[in-house]
């Protein structure tokens, strides 16, 4: 079972008669309905999506490179899990955390 | 014929954030000025200059001239008014804000048309999925076992019932085939007229072509449509 070729070009060619019937109402004011989009203040409030969604993308930017460098620093200095850890246990101690009053 | 520019009072001038310069009303009324001396003889890229300087009524004589050669592109991609209402005032909108990337070294037309390929193949791609969820709904309507069973004896289908199933099979292919499957069998364009409009290689397009319509005919064989 195969369709040949004069059918498929048969196809092809009766579907066009519904898609010229179309291009031809639309044609009907086109012209205004364009002008009147260009005109819409609806453009103006699409800029301004626009320029909220570029700032949204540029804050994600930053806060991406801004992780990104910071564990990259975190790695690269002493301030690893070790010291942090040490580091807590020194500032409770300090702080005369309440519970080492407890011990004798 | 001489354009009246004068006598839409509801389109006095665009916002400044949008279209091809920040528009001033001076500058809206001198060039409605000049617009009433554009006839309909005056060349493509002197509209477009003259469009540029942001005078939306002389770009409206552009859409004006060529709403019939766009129009009959867009409405082999869409399928209905609605859709090809809004592709057609897209590719015209679209037209007007890339205005400052025409060169005159090629004819307006030229770019606009390809243009108009460009936007009617994003068109394809953003309703792809769309357009496979409601086929495959559409296929269990009895309304689509009647167009089987006309098409089956190859009986003549009326214009619309064609295109529904021209739909129905070229909903499946991948918007490129579908793309040049358009251009080549709807729209007649030549092989390398499809390559200078898409910017594809002719050797590709002549692959795909005859590919996407191998696809096309095994898709119209599995839908019931074929012989």
């Amino acid at each position: 079972m195969e369709t040949e070729n004069d059918d498929l070009d048969r196809l092809f060619e009766s579907a066009k008669p519904a898609m010229d019937q179309d291009a031809a109402y639309v044609a009907l004011g086109l012209q205004t309905r364009v002008l009147a989009k260009l005109n819409s203040p609806s453009r103006s409030e699409d800029t301004v999506s626009q320029w909220a969604n570029a700032f949204l993308r540029g804050a994600f930017v930053s806060v991406f490179i801004a992780l990104a460098l910071g564990g990259w620093a975190w790695f690269q200095t002493d301030l690893n899990f070790g010291t942090a850890d040490f580091a807590l246990s020194a500032l409770v101690q300090n702080a005369n955390w309440p519970s080492t009053q407890l011990l004798p | 014929m001489v354009l009246s520019v004068s006598a839409n009072p509801s389109l006095p001038f665009l916002p400044s954030s949008f279209g091809p310069s920040p528009i001033r009303t001076s500058d809206v009324l001198r060039s409605q000025t000049t617009a009433l001396s554009m006839t309909d003889e005056a060349s493509d890229e002197a509209i477009v200059s003259q469009s540029l300087g942001g005078d939306p009524h002389a770009f409206g004589l552009l859409v004006e001239r060529y709403q019939g050669r766009i129009l009959g592109t867009a409405s082999r991609f869409a399928r209905n008014r609605h859709e090809l209402e809004d592709l057609s005032q897209d590719i015209f909108l679209k037209a007007w804000k890339g205005l400052p990337t025409f060169r005159a070294t090629a004819p307006f037309e030229h770019w606009l048309m390809r243009l108009a390929v460009r936007v009617c193949y994003d068109f394809l791609r953003k309703n792809r999925r769309f357009r496979e969820n409601e086929i495959s709904r559409e296929l269990v309507n009895e309304k689509n076992d009647r167009l089987k069973e006309e098409s089956a004896d190859n009986a003549d289908l009326d214009a619309g019932e064609a295109r529904e199933v021209l739909q129905h099979a070229m909903a499946s292919l991948k918007p490129k085939d579908q793309l040049v499957l358009t251009l080549k069998e709807l729209e007649h364009k030549s092989v390398r007229e499809i390559a200078d409009l898409t910017g594809w290689s002719v050797s590709n397009v002549k692959v795909r072509a005859m590919r996407a319509r191998n696809r096309l005919k095994e898709n119209l064989i599995e839908l019931g449509y074929g012989n």
